[in-house]
């Protein structure tokens, strides 16, 4: 549209000033062409009556006195005019006295047909010639007449050589016209088009940077120049109005204090989160922060030291979140954050909120440096989930609030969920916390490892893996999968794993001092396989107890390869050069790359209990154990089926190709006592690996 | 000196003309030919000296000449006891007489715009203006331009054009 214009207005001008040039010049011409033709027939009419006036004069006394070769003689001398066609003299009687044409005399008197009557005028015109006649008189009686026929033919040419002229005239005028309309183009129509193209920018995409570059003195460049000031005027506007709006956002968003956002723009960001959690089918918390003692504080130190307080407990739970979380001052001594994405699982999100919680909690404890002395508060954190089916934001506030009350009543200075089936959760979880931090304070009480064993083809044990058990003070075996991911989430899987090797370890050198070959695997999760001194701890392990490094077997997971990969390789490759062997344990259930199986020492690959589960009834699983034991043998490995039950497992997975066995078929994990009962009290039953 | 020959042919009442007939048709011809000094109106004065011969002429003519718009009237000289009216004469026609009395007759009109005419040769030479010629059929006129000029009458230029002059005075 805006082309359209630009081009329309160009071409208009040129059109215009094209067409009213060629058209006056047109004009113009054809109205000197015909004037020049009048002009010239008069010019003509006047000559050709002069010469006859005179012609006419000199004859009348050789028309009187029948003197005809005097006529002839003046006839003739018409005759040096080249546009004279003939000549005739008639007498009183319109009787041809004599005549006269280019080139001919004519002594005889005969009549001259081809002359025209005139009548009223002296001449006449056709298109091809001038008809004239002048009487001839004599003592005022008319005594006879002199008749001219002029031709035209030169008056034509002359008219057309005009006509020519005037054409090649117009023709060089109108190119001419014509590189003047591009100059005029080139000067008025493109800086407009450049103008509009600007103001297009400016109204289309509100950008009023744009300036317009061209110099001109004239009148154009008095609307550049305004346009220029205008649209200067506006960006600057534009530029006060921004700062202005950031201001009066500041204000209207965030707490001038502590720089945090304030209610008004949590409402919004809240809102936002929720919206997020329904589309993602995520779970996000919210904690409500009060402080404990803030008031007292406040009205004992004044109002300044109250004042540095908050910022260093803003400055404390901002360095306590994540870079996605939120938070924001919400009241005089409250904070809200929001963290969204805090776990797939309701299960989890509890989980990870109290964690975090828990760490935020104890941070807010420590004191606090204002200036001149510390200062000792605390934190009631009161924490609501928001999942795909919470309602509004207002609600969830609404909630937490609530679970921050809950918090304070409890005796401030503790996390408290708004659900009470979350904070039984919680609860629960912070006593398991507490008990497993015991159990581990009080050295290998609580903690057992028990043995399954691992045996080949024809039942003879090969080894066994070290599964451990905790036997809580209340009487209660918490097994493993209760209480793994809690230290694992604590941290406290590094010492528990620790134990775990020092025990499996020392078992390792009393089966080695007793003759025994028998390989003991162990587990190790990622946290605690990837944590700071791991290594040096295994080799500190095998040295202590001297035992043979190849028979400590440490299973580890795939996703300890995804977690992270160059350090995982590096602890691998370190391990396996102080001669640890390595197996792949849940093998087929994670990553399953061949590409790091090959890329590491890998030594055995644990089928999963999943697989040979349904051996017999899940074709796919069959497909998969099948695979996985083609696999190993393709790439050298060892390999062991977990789980095994049933005959029938056993007995495919044999046909199948695989060597070694794990699972209840045999024997169920058991205390050292039961397993060196049902294992080694007969020799025929240890085999030599 | 050649003579311009001129034919006249003038056919007046159905039949051939007479001599006198076109002698008298020529010199009014002639007469419109001319440009008297003074305009004078009323009769056009033309004299015939001794022309008897001319009368029954202009006896014969069924209605007057006109001569640049004046009606010609005849006036017949008979001799030279008649000398007085040449002054009232604008036109003398001399028939052939003896020279010595033409000499009077021109010494009469002389100096007067008289226009002088004679039908004999030799006219031109005795100080006459225009002399007739006759050959054969062809008329022709010699013309003494001195004495037309000395006169104060003026000649057309186209009868000059068809007339041979002499003593043209330069």
């Amino acid at each position: 549209m805006q082309n359209t214009n630009q081009k329309g207005l160009t071409e208009s001008i040129r059109k215009t000033v094209l067409l009213t040039s060629a058209s006056a010049l047109i004009i113009a011409s054809l109205c000197f062409i015909v004037m020049e033709m009048y002009l010239t027939r008069q010019a003509l009419v006047n000559r050709v009556a002069t010469m006859s006036e005179l012609v006419a004069h000199h004859v009348t006394a050789a028309l009187s006195f029948d003197d005809k070769k005097t006529a002839l003689k003046f006839l003739s001398s018409m005759g040096n005019d080249t546009d004279v066609d003939h000549v005739t003299i008639l007498d009183e009687n319109e009787k041809v006295f004599v005549e006269y044409r280019t080139n001919k005399l004519f002594l005889q008197s005969h009549l001259s047909e081809d002359f025209p009557r005139i009548e009223g005028k002296d001449y006449h015109f056709t298109l091809t010639e001038l008809y004239f006649q002048h009487p001839i008189e004599l003592d005022n009686s008319t005594i006879g007449s002199l008749r001219v026929c002029i031709s035209l033919a030169g008056m034509w040419a002359q008219l057309a050589v005009y006509f020519l002229t005037v054409l090649t005239l117009i023709l060089i005028l109108i190119l001419l016209i014509k590189r003047k309309a591009q100059a005029f183009k080139r000067h008025i129509a493109e800086p407009i088009e450049l103008m509009l193209n600007k103001m297009s920018q400016v109204q289309e995409k509100g950008d009023y940077t744009v300036r317009i570059d061209l110099q001109r003195k004239d009148e154009l460049g008095q609307i550049i120049n305004q346009f220029n000031s205008m649209v200067e005027g506006i960006e600057r506007r534009d530029k006060e109005l921004v700062v202005k709006q950031a201001e009066i956002e500041k204000h209207a968003f965030f707490d001038p204090l502590t720089g945090l956002p304030n209610r008004r723009f949590l409402a919004e960001q809240l809102t936002r989160e929720v919206n997020n959690a329904h589309r993602k089918h995520s779970v996000g918390a919210v904690f409500y922060i009060d402080l404990d003692n803030f008031k007292t504080i406040n009205d004992s130190l004044g109002h300044d030291a109250g004042d540095a307080l908050l910022k260093v407990i803003a400055d404390r739970i901002r360095s306590n979140l994540r870079e996605c979380d939120f938070c924001a001052r919400i009241g005089g001594d409250e904070f809200l954050a929001v963290l969204p994405d805090i776990g797939v699982t309701e299960h989890a999100a509890v989980d990870n909120a109290f964690t975090t919680a828990e760490q935020l909690r104890i941070r807010l404890s420590q004191a606090v440096d204002i200036g001149e002395r510390f200062v000792h508060s605390s934190a009631s954190i009161g924490i609501s989930l928001f999942n795909q089916l919470t309602g509004c934001s207002k609600e969830l506030l609404k909630q937490s609030d609530m679970a921050m009350y809950a918090a304070k009543k409890v005796g401030r200075n503790s996390v408290h969920f708004f659900s009470k089936e979350m904070q039984e959760e919680a609860m629960h979880r912070l006593n398991s916390e507490e008990d497993l931090r015991h159990a581990l304070e009080v050295p290998c009480e609580q903690f057992e490892l028990y043995y399954q064993g691992q045996v080949n083809q024809t039942g003879a044990l090969l080894g066994a893996e070290a599964l451990i058990r905790w036997h809580h003070p209340s009487g209660r075996m918490v097994s493993p999968g209760e209480f793994i991911p809690l230290a694992e989430l604590t941290g406290l899987i590094v010492p528990l794993g620790k134990w775990v090797i020092n025990t499996a370890c020392k078992q390792l050198a009393q089966w080695q001092s007793s003759g025994l070959n028998l390989t003991l695997a162990v587990n190790v999760s990622p946290k605690q396989f990837l944590a700071e001194g791991f290594l040096d701890y295994v080799g500190s392990m095998l040295q202590i107890h001297a035992i043979d490094p190849k028979l400590l077997e440490i299973e580890i997971t795939e996703s300890l390869i995804l977690d992270d990969k160059t350090k995982a390789i590096e602890i691998i490759n370190n391990l396996k050069a102080l001669g640890v062997s390595f197996s792949i344990d849940d093998f087929g259930t994670g990553y399953s790359s061949l590409q790091y199986l090959t890329a590491l020492p890998i030594s055995k690959l644990k089928i999963d209990q999943s697989f040979v589960r349904d051996i017999s009834c899940d074709k796919s699983d069959a497909a998969i154990v099948k695979t996985i034991i083609l696999m190993t043998q393709n790439l050298g490995l060892s390999v062991i089926a977990e789980g095994v039950e049933t005959e029938e497992q056993h007995a495919f997975l044999i046909e199948h190709g695989c060597e070694q066995f794990q699972g209840y078929l045999f024997s169920k994990p058991e205390a050292i006592a039961q397993f060196k009962n049902r294992y080694l009290t007969s020799d025929s039953c240890v085999v030599d690996v | 000196m050649p003579l311009l020959l001129l034919l006249v042919f003038m056919p007046v009442k159905g039949h051939a003309l007479s001599e006198e007939e076109l002698e008298i048709a020529l010199i009014l011809k002639v007469a419109k030919f001319s440009i008297w000094p003074d305009k004078k109106e009323g009769e056009f004065n033309f004299c015939l000296y001794r022309g008897k011969g001319y009368k029954s002429v202009v006896m014969g003519l069924t209605e007057p000449p006109m001569v640049k718009g004046r009606p010609v009237n005849f006036v017949f000289i008979k001799d030279s006891s008649r000398f007085q009216f040449i002054r009232q004469c604008d036109l003398l026609f001399v028939t052939e007489i003896a020279s010595f009395e033409v000499k009077q007759v021109l010494h009469r009109a002389a100096h007067a715009p008289i226009l002088t005419l004679g039908s004999f040769s030799g006219f031109a030479g005795l100080g006459g203006m225009i002399e007739l010629n006759k050959q054969s059929n062809r008329y022709g006129f010699e013309i003494d331009l001195l004495a037309v000029r000395n006169s104060g009458i003026e000649l057309s230029a186209s009868l000059l054009e068809i007339s041979t002059i002499v003593n043209g005075g330069r």
